[in-house]
């Protein structure tokens, strides 16, 4: 006879509070932000936020936006499907990888989004790849993609390249925003370059508090360019305790428009008709623009840069509330996220027990096992005594008749019982076949077998008063 | 001789019905009580040992999400996976060994995160009882009914028992209910209704455990009155019901003769006794097994009926009897129990003492 194996699938849920750090840190993945979490004592900024510094020992309390953009410390490629606990399925994506964002000291574990024909390396600069629809979840970014761009800040040998650029976007080298003219190969930014030749910029003012987004512009489509332009920009805003970044555009751009939208910018000033104004300074700006619209208003828009303090560990709303997440989501900060586990699992039932639940199958029988050491019939019959550690030797039938010891109904699911069977030692759990009202301790039972037998415990399909079939 | 270990300090989240905070969180807040109320830093701990259990966290390795919190990062950290009595029994081992002087111990659960029932069915036997859909509620629930076959009282006298712990825990957050009410409450498990249940909880008890030299002086703190783990035992039961005698608590009956042993005392001296039972008939076989007489008193506070937290329910009870005897007044001895498994296969017990000079283990 072959040893049998029991087949039980996991199927579990859990619901996890994120708590104070984790749901500001989930929330601000929806606004599209990765926020790190510093500590007061030693200056580390976490990524992902805890809410107690291990080197210091207290609790961080500042919270601080990092780049979209790092670098990649380390990875591997998982050649084994990974199973993900959430569906049950394996999941595609084999590469794993440690990103220390700019501005974080402590690396976040993501995925490598398409790799491509070169394996990514280590010191590689990454970007940040984010999803569709921002959930408030660590998979609202996909993932991090190695960059062949390099951002840096303008130097003076970029400025022939800087003044193309512009000139091909907005007619000169010349900007106009809210009433004032400027020299955008003067002002401070960044560029893209690509093999050291530039074809993005990001150029600003530094207003102290506000600063100025002055231009955003690239020469050929690249892939999160736009946004790591802009990033570059937010993130020196913020080193030098802006508070404010203010970009304008006009009304005929609407792709500009939602770049700032998804961005984070709010709409704070429609300056209606100003564009006529703005062509007596610079009569470069055409008559028309995006898809041939009139160019007429200038749109102001402004992000705020810095994130509300927030003291981490200090209990926030009583409890989780309102429509339960999606799985693997946070709703507002401290509301629980949804996990679950589907695993299939195969017991080995051992010996003993196999040749017990065999005997069930194969013959309808109810096998003990019997101790040498103190004499004891053991059903189930397994390879142990119970009752003095023994290993026993034998098998005896035992039953199918016996005594009811207790049951125990359980609303909305079968009742429990355990029954000595004539000839054993010890008592089965089994289901009880019949009311706890009606059958009381004592009485006589017998089993009845499953009509369809696999070789489990179930082979019994449980106690009935004898008699009954 | 032995240096033995002094409760030096204790703290508690409290339990609560659905905690809105992280697992580390919440034990967070619970060590830096207990280090405030030991008077001392994170600086001071030479160790720490921690409770938690994978399936009711919902991740393995569970201990790993709260090692920073604990302060733990780059000291020795055990991890223990069971009530969290037991981890203070081993930290007081670790003092006694003279390995460590000061130790952490910290405990957690969060039953809001889970139908704890559901989750106790993967801690049963994967080939005769998993299959069956029994748990540790269905195990509960056999116990009952094989008491409640001898003894026709026993529902009556659950139900007032529940009544007057839920009464006693009703400061604390407990819910109070008439013998009535309790027994017109929906069935859980027969002979087991709802209002007997002690209504499980989110929590976090941390305690520190502090060396003290024989003839060192008492490790007095202030007014309060020292406190040491003068006895502890421990002990499993067969883990089937089938296979054990559910009429009573076997496994605490040889803990407690060893914890008795060690202090140096019998039963007849505890002043007070703090079990974690989650139901009356719990608390019988509790006090059949510990040997607890009428002069004891048990669960003044409600025991664990003002909320039971899974993992921390028996250090949280040696916290509660460290607090009452550290007071002044008469009490000289307690004991504190934690149990785990189904139906109390697993049973802990720490036997505490007062006040300076006798036994100390």
């Amino acid at each position: 006879m072959s040893p049998l194996a029991v087949s039980l699938g996991m199927d579990l849920s859990w619901r996890y509070a994120p708590g104070a750090a984790m749901g500001e840190f989930l929330a601000g993945l929806r606004k599209r932000r990765i926020l790190a979490l510093r500590c007061e004592g030693c200056g580390r900024r976490y990524l992902p936020p805890r809410p107690f510094c291990g080197e210091c020992r207290r609790r961080p309390s500042g919270w601080v936006p990092v780049a979209h953009e790092g670098t990649l410390e380390a990875w591997t490629v998982v050649h084994q499907p990974m199973l993900d606990g959430r569906t049950g399925k394996a999941r595609p994506s084999p590469y794993g990888m440690l990103v220390r964002p700019d501005g974080a000291d402590t690396t976040i574990n993501h995925l490598l989004v398409e790799p491509g024909p070169v394996r990514p390396a280590i010191g590689q600069r990454v970007h940040a790849v984010w999803g569709e629809t921002l959930r408030g979840a660590v998979d609202d970014i996909e993932g991090f993609r190695a960059m062949s761009v390099r951002l840096r800040p303008f130097e003076p040998r970029d400025r022939d390249a800087v003044a193309a650029i512009l000139t091909r976007h907005f007619g000169s080298p010349r900007i106009v925003s809210r009433g004032a003219l400027r020299d955008g190969v003067q002002a401070p930014g960044f560029v893209a370059e690509e093999g050291g030749a530039p074809f993005g910029l990001a150029i600003y003012v530094d207003g102290g508090q506000e600063w100025e987004l002055l231009a955003v512009a690239r020469e050929r489509p690249a892939e999160c360019l736009g946004a790591a332009l802009l990033d570059a920009v937010v993130h020196r805003a913020i080193s030098a305790g802006a508070e404010r970044l203010v970009a304008t555009t006009t009304d005929d751009n609407e792709p500009a428009l939602a770049f700032y939208a998804r961005h984070g910018f709010e709409v704070v000033e429609r300056r209606a008709g100003a564009i006529a104004g703005y062509r007596s300074q610079k009569p470069e700006i055409p008559e028309t623009g995006v898809g041939g619209r009139p160019i007429r208003d200038e749109i102001v828009l402004s992000r705020a840069l810095r994130a509300p303090a927030r003291q981490t560990g200090a209990p926030g709303r009583t409890g989780p509330a309102g429509a339960p997440a999606p799985p693997g989501t946070a709703g507002p900060a401290g509301e629980a996220l949804e996990g679950a586990i589907r695993v299939p699992f195969r017991y080995a039932a051992g010996g003993v027990s196999s040749r017990f639940l065999a005997a069930l199958r194969d013959e309808g029988r109810i096998l003990g096992a019997r101790c040498p050491g103190c004499g004891c019939v053991v059903c189930p019959a397994r390879s142990l005594c119970p009752r003095c550690g023994g290993a026993t030797a034998g098998l005896v039938g035992v039953g199918p008749g016996g005594t009811l010891l207790c049951a125990t109904e359980v609303p909305g699911r079968e009742t429990f019982a355990l029954v000595r069977l004539d000839g054993a030692g010890t008592s089965m759990m089994h289901h009880l076949l019949g009311s706890v009202e009606e059958v009381r301790p004592g009485a006589r039972v017998r089993a009845r077998f499953a009509a369809e037998r696999a070789g489990t415990i179930l082979d019994i399909a449980g106690f009935e008063p004898e008699g009954d079939s | 001789m032995s240096p033995s270990a002094l409760v030096a300090g204790v703290g508690e989240t409290g339990p609560a019905r659905a905690d809105p905070r992280s697992i580390p969180e919440m034990v967070l807040d619970a060590v830096e009580r207990a280090i405030e109320d030991a008077g001392i830093g994170f600086g001071g701990i030479d160790a720490v040992v921690t409770a938690s259990a994978d399936l009711l966290d919902g991740l393995t390795a569970s201990n790993v999400a709260v090692t920073e919190v604990v302060g733990a990062v780059m000291k020795p950290e055990t991890r223990i996976a069971g009530d969290g009595l037991c981890a203070a029994i081993h930290a007081a081992c670790q003092i006694r060994a003279g390995a460590y002087r000061t130790v952490l111990v910290a405990a957690h659960g969060k039953a809001s995160m889970a139908r704890f029932w559901d989750l106790s069915a993967w801690a049963m036997d994967p080939v005769h009882l998993q299959p069956l859909g029994a748990d540790f509620l269905v195990c509960a629930g056999l116990q009952a009914a094989a008491l409640a076959a001898r003894d026709s009282r026993a529902e009556g006298r659950w139900a007032a028992a529940a009544s007057e712990r839920r009464a006693a825990a009703e400061p604390g957050g407990g819910e109070a209910r008439t013998p009535g009410e309790i027994l017109g409450s929906p069935p859980l498990a027969s002979p087991l209704r709802e209002g007997m249940c002690a209504p499980l909880a989110d929590g976090a008890c941390a305690v520190v455990l502090r060396a003290v030299e024989p003839g060192a002086g008492t490790g007095a703190q202030g007014p309060r009155r020292p406190v040491q783990v003068a006895g502890f035992g421990l002990d499993l039961d067969a883990h089937s019901p089938g296979d054990r005698d559910l009429a009573i608590w076997g496994g605490l009956a040889g803990a407690c003769a060893r914890a008795y042993a060690l202090a140096g005392i019998d039963a007849g001296a505890l002043d007070l006794a703090e079990p974690s039972c989650v139901f009356p008939h719990e608390e019988e076989l509790f006090a059949r097994a510990a040997g607890i007489g009428p002069r004891t008193a048990m669960s003044t506070g409600g025991g664990l009926f003002g909320g039971a937290v899974p993992v921390a329910a028996g250090l949280s009870r040696l916290a509660a009897a460290a607090r009452a005897l550290r007071e002044p007044g008469n009490s000289r001895w307690g004991i504190a129990h934690g149990t785990w498994g189904p139906a109390g296969q697993g049973q802990a017990v720490a036997v505490l003492r007062a006040g300076a000079g006798g036994a100390a283990a």
